[in-house]
């Protein structure tokens, strides 16, 4: 999965670049992103100092919802050397309910490359938060995890790294209702094991829970997809799971045939499986379950075909 | 208006330049194969006497003449990988393999430089591309100096280098950790990597196949880009490739648009910038062959870029100036996100096959003939 872009919307709002020629005079309608182009970082910019001129804009108090986009270029910046600045502006967003820690394209920065650290902070500083989103695993960490009004966390990485998903099975989030996870490849760093993610679907931490993301879940050949499939099925979180999301991953009939041996799953309203392994027929016999069902994007197999270089 | 075409017969740039002669009534081209101008073949025969312009075609896709382009590059430059003239005759065809770069185009030089020699007997000939031009612009070192010596932005270059480990501690000198590393001599993408390194993790993307087996490592250009983190592949690939020379730039980030990074192919006809076209990618090489998209210029005007199309346009035409004696020249520009900076990134001699994408109405070629007969 390679994000080519940046986030048009983002929490339900258009997504605007703040800088010299953009102010926040569409707050708190647009959600604005703090960015560094190349021009900026190569003259020195640094996000600390676009955090600086947000956080003593007239207007910020009226901002909702907020993109760190890219920080730096070259992977030697890690998201601990802006965070505290943006934790203790906190008082100047009062209204802050959306943060994304990460926007950030391939081209700037793949996604395993981000250097990211502990975002935990964040919480305490925002009490009224209610949209997490953090792009990036590498150093990352989500302590603490608790808030009372937090709805919606979604962690994409190319590799989730096992404490993350330990804080996540130990969270403290009573109004979580969204809950998505890159789990990505052992190659760019997930470290964690079947037991780890048993924890986070034996439910009953998250009582408002309704999305259930676990995406992107490996390189083909990888079996993490398949088992990921096979331990939700079974498991008490499907009582209240209304949306099931197994994307972006590489999942085929052996996890999607054991996830359909459980009756409850006629019980969710949707399950997400496009960019999968599977073949027509095997989509066909998911189809009939009779709910909605996205498998798009179906992947084959592909050794690779050679071609001559010619002269351009 | 009658024109000989230098080039590989029966290649599908020769037949579309010959449509785009036939729609404009002149007689058709006169092809004279590469394969004839080597030494002790029969040479360009009567072609010349005839003949009021000359073009120069790319010498791909014919293997025959590649392993004759290799076998005269031999004992040159004293490079002492280079195999003699007899191995070279004795290669086997290994469809898509990379190997003898630096070679092919020693041979390709010097017969260019044959080309060159002849036509200054013909200075009544109209040349619509310069041999010595397309010597440069098959060189990657030479290309991008050669720009930089003419003020065009490019992505800083980092020299050539030709092992792993000059590339990490040109890396370090420079205190970068991404880097594009293009096989000197190369086209197409071919054996083009795009490098990240810190601290004890690489990693390189690229349309290479890497193959190992009893008699070493060999590297194909396959159709699907992947993505390299074992630290012997990563070595693997640069040592192999950096044999025949490896040039190295700054990996400026490109800018997105519609889902996709992108950067722009210009086609520079006597002057003027035409034919632009975006290329869109979801991996960092943005060739067309691997699966890419073409993307109109006119998506930078809803990205909001409305003065960026004109500089990209400016440095495309400011990269051709660098090559007066060209008639066309194929530059790939890059924008940086937010739409800033723009650097060159190549200058092509034969980056005229964009069949089908139209400038005013017009193929490629029928732009240059336009030219041609202004």
């Amino acid at each position: 999965m390679t994000i080519s872009d940046n986030l048009e919307r983002f929490a339900g709002r258009e997504v605007v670049d703040f800088g010299p020629d953009a102010r926040l005079d569409r707050a708190p309608d647009a959600a604005y992103r703090l960015k560094l182009d190349w021009d900026a970082y190569e003259n020195g910019g640094t996000m600390v100092a676009l955090l600086e001129q947000l956080l003593a804009h007239p207007r910020a108090a009226e901002l909702e919802a907020l993109l760190i986009g890219a920080w730096d270029f070259e992977s030697s910046v890690e998201a601990s050397a802006w965070l505290p600045t943006l934790c203790a502006g906190a008082s100047r967003l009062p209204r802050l309910r959306a943060l994304m820690l990460g926007d950030i394209t391939a081209e700037e920065q793949e996604i395993s490359w981000i250097k990211q650290s502990n975002v935990g902070p964040v919480l305490p500083a925002f009490p009224g938060l209610e949209v997490l989103h953090v792009r990036g695993g590498d150093g990352l960490d989500i302590d603490p995890l608790r808030h009372e009004r937090l709805k919606t966390l979604v962690v994409e990485t190319g590799g989730l790294p096992r404490i993350v998903l330990e804080r996540v099975a130990s969270a403290h989030l009573p109004a979580l209702e969204h809950l998505e996870l890159w789990l990505g490849t052992s190659d760019y760093g997930y470290d964690g094991t079947m037991d780890d993610l048993r924890a986070i679907l034996a439910g009953g931490r998250f009582p408002a829970l309704r999305y259930l993301g676990l995406r992107d879940l490996g390189l083909r050949d990888s079996e993490v997809a398949d088992e990921v499939a096979a331990a939700i099925a079974g498991s008490p979180i499907l009582d209240q799971i209304q949306e099931l999301d197994l994307s972006l991953g590489t999942l085929s009939w052996e996890g999607v045939s054991a996830l359909m041996r459980d009756p409850r799953l006629r019980n969710v309203r949707k399950l997400d499986i496009h960019h999968h392994y599977l073949d027509s027929a095997a989509v066909a016999r998911l189809m009939a379950l009779g709910i909605e069902i996205d498998a798009s994007e179906p992947q084959e197999a592909d050794e690779g075909q050679r071609y001559c270089a010619v002269g351009e | 208006m009658r024109f000989v075409v230098v080039g590989v017969p029966d290649d599908r740039r020769l037949k579309l330049f010959g449509e785009a002669v036939a729609r404009r009534g002149w007689p058709a081209p006169r092809v004279v194969p590469y394969r004839d101008l080597l030494p002790g073949r029969p040479g360009w025969g009567t072609a010349l006497e005839s003949a009021d312009a000359v073009r120069i075609e790319s010498p791909g896709g014919d293997f025959a003449l590649e392993r004759e382009l290799i076998a005269l590059g031999a004992g040159a430059d004293g490079d002492r990988s280079f195999l003699s003239a007899d191995e070279a005759r004795a290669l086997d065809y290994d469809h898509g393999r990379i190997r003898h770069g630096r070679q092919w185009y020693v041979g390709f030089r010097s017969v260019l430089a044959r080309i060159e020699a002849e036509l200054e007997r013909w200075p009544r000939i109209l040349r619509t591309s310069s041999p010595a031009e397309i010597a440069v612009q098959c060189d990657k070192a030479a290309c991008q100096e050669r720009l930089e010596a003419h003020g065009v932005p490019i992505a800083p270059p980092l020299g050539v280098v030709r092992s792993h480990e000059e590339l990490i501690e040109r890396l370090e000198v420079w205190g970068t950790t991404r880097a594009f590393l293009k096989p000197r001599h190369g086209s197409s993408a071919s054996g083009v990597l795009a490098y990240r390194g810190a601290g004890d993790r690489e990693q390189v993307t690229t349309s290479v196949e890497l193959v190992r087996g009893a008699g070493g490592v060999a590297l194909y250009n396959s159709l699907r880009v992947r993505t390299y983190s074992r630290p012997e592949d990563v070595r693997d690939l640069v040592d192999v490739l950096g044999t025949d020379g490896l040039w190295v730039e700054r990996w400026i980030p490109k800018a997105s648009v519609a889902g996709h990074a992108f950067d722009v192919r210009v086609l520079v006809v006597a002057g003027r910038a035409r034919h632009t076209m975006l290329r869109l990618s979801r991996s960092p090489l943005t060739n067309l062959h691997l699966g890419n998209r073409r993307g109109d210029p006119a998506l930078l005007h809803t990205a909001g870029g409305a003065g960026a199309l004109d500089r990209l346009r400016d440095a495309a035409e400011a990269a051709a100036r660098a090559f007066p004696l060209s008639l066309h020249v194929g530059v790939d520009v890059l924008i940086a996100p937010g739409l800033g900076r723009v650097a060159v990134l190549e200058a092509n001699a034969f980056g005229d096959l964009l069949p089908g994408w139209l400038h005013d109405g017009q193929e490629t070629y029928d732009a240059q003939l336009d030219a041609v007969a202004a």
